[in-house]
């Protein structure tokens, strides 16, 4: 049963899977920072919209 | 049509003008072709049978390499003094500019190969002679279909940052066809087989030849728009 | 969007379930014939994925609708990502069986072809000096390759039946029993499913890279 080319199977398998792994790694981080900038700017466009009081 | 043809006339008389007064681009590719030419000899020394193994790939990556180096000296010229906003603004048809490109390009690479070929043909000892006829037709639509390709990736590749490198990377996939049936049919015909043998390597040129020019005439003017 | 993640997921866990333990060993090739799954697999998504960059590119070319920019972006990126591993699996599998990692034949020869069109189109776009005029011209890139792409098929074929190739590849489909058919539809299935879903998420996220420039413009103004 132990095929000497169980190896290469391994191999193949375990490649493909850690590609997927860290292509989904790069999506999540570029989704996380595209999030983040989301915020940013419309907190921002928030400010410039409702101009801020005057003094009291 | 008429017109036309008087357009594109124009413009390849212009890239011609510019070319004689400066003559850096046929010098250059003709050197580049002849140091790979070269190269190639010192690397492998053919002696006597093996030339004629060789030569077709000798040859072929020296068009190649010599043909890169002109289509993006091409454009350079051009985005250096904003020429292509001028022609961009002219009222006339993008594809004439990319046909009037083809043309002046395929007649610098002509020139280059005439000097490859005669340098090859000192250094490896090799004749042409029995061939020639069928070997010009090879190499004159093998070229074609390259520059036309060339020049189309010449210019979209100028867009871009590190454009010296990005035109043989877009190239490099699609010109493998016209790499393959120019390299089989070269070594066919200066075997000396039977025209017939590599009939169906040149169809495929031609064939190539005519889809990529077609198909780059068409799409010239989304890579000119602004 | 989660609907299709446990879609995928499961697809995935079914097909994982026939490639190791439904599907029997191979009479001449053992167990190692099983990445065939995965790399057949993965070559029809990657080519499917060309197919769309194509459509994406027309239809960006013809009618400059930004989704349509999306679509072949995100199908580039995707594809690009199963074509490599097209090109990882077909080694792996190559050397066991034909005792070498790579050959010239028609086959592995246009699957580097196709991967090399993947990385054009890629870097076509990520090297833009002007990024407004990027999604025009690596459209023009992508139907230029996808033209390319028949020709490349019958140039390269006719040159390799000119040549005798090294070792003689009975395709994997010459034949294949019921149950191995089975697996091998059920994986391809199950890599489609993915190839949608990872291509969904790269359209939320050029949406949502659009709105940012919106709000940037909105901002400054």
């Amino acid at each position: 049963m132990a095929d000497p080319n169980n190896k290469f199977l391994f191999i193949a398998y375990s490649l493909v899977w850690i590609v997927f792994m860290l292509y989904a790694w790069v999506l999540a981080r570029r989704q996380s920072k595209l999030k983040r900038d989301l915020e940013e700017l419309k907190s921002k466009t928030m400010l410039k919209d409702t101009p801020p009081p005057h003094g009291s | 049509m008429m017109r036309s043809l008087e357009i594109i006339w124009v413009l390849f008389l212009k890239d011609l003008r510019l070319e004689w007064r400066r003559r850096e681009t046929i010098a250059s590719i003709c050197v580049f072709g002849i140091l790979v030419v070269f190269l190639l000899d010192f690397a492998f020394a053919p002696a006597g049978e093996e030339s004629l193994r060789l030569m077709p790939g000798v040859l072929w990556i020296a068009f190649a390499f010599a043909g890169i180096l002109g289509f993006n000296h091409s454009f350079a010229a051009e985005r250096e003094n904003a020429c292509l906003e001028g022609l961009r603004l002219a009222p006339i048809d993008p594809g004439l500019i990319y046909l009037a490109k083809l043309l002046a390009n395929f007649l610098f690479l002509a020139v280059a190969e005439a000097a490859i070929v005669f340098a090859a043909s000192l250094w490896y000892n090799f004749s042409f002679l029995p061939a020639f006829k069928w070997f010009v037709v090879i190499v004159a639509f093998g070229t074609l279909g390259y520059v036309a390709v060339g020049v189309m990736f010449g210019a979209v590749a100028s867009n871009t940052r590190m454009r010296e490198v990005m035109l043989p990377v877009l190239q490099f996939p699609v010109i493998v066809p016209i790499f393959i049936g120019a390299i089989e049919a070269t070594t066919s015909a200066l075997k000396g087989d039977a025209p017939g043998q590599f009939a169906s390597w040149v169809r495929l040129l031609i064939a190539f030849s005519v889809i990529f020019v077609v198909l780059s005439f068409l799409l010239f003017e989304y890579v000119l728009e602004e | 969007m989660t609907a299709h993640a446990i879609l995928t997921l499961a697809w995935l866990l079914v097909a994982l379930y026939m490639i190791f333990i439904y599907a029997p060993s191979d009479v001449n090739q053992g167990n190692v014939y099983r990445i065939m799954y995965v790399h057949v697999s993965s070559g029809w998504t990657a080519m499917i994925a060309y197919f769309l960059v194509f459509v994406g590119s027309v239809w960006y070319v013809w009618k400059r609708s930004p989704s349509a920019d999306d679509m072949a972006y995100a199908s580039a990126e995707v594809g690009f990502i199963f074509c490599s591993c097209l090109l990882i699996t077909g080694p792996l599998w190559a050397k066991p069986i034909w005792g070498i990692w790579w050959t010239w034949d028609a086959r592995l020869t246009l699957t580097f072809v196709l991967w090399l069109l993947f990385v054009a189109y890629l870097l076509v776009r990520s090297f833009f000096i002007n990024p407004g005029r990027a999604a025009l011209l690596s459209a023009v890139v992508g139907i230029i390759g996808f033209v390319d792409v028949p020709i490349d098929y019958m140039a390269i074929r006719w040159w390799r039946t000119q040549h005798p190739q090294p070792v003689i590849m009975g395709g994997p489909n010459s034949g294949l029993p019921p149950s191995m058919e089975a697996t091998l539809f059920i994986s391809a299935g199950a890599f489609l499913c993915l190839f949608f879903y990872l291509l969904r998420q790269g359209l939320r996220l050029a949406e949502a890279r659009r709105e940012i420039g919106q709000l940037r413009r909105q901002l400054s103004e």
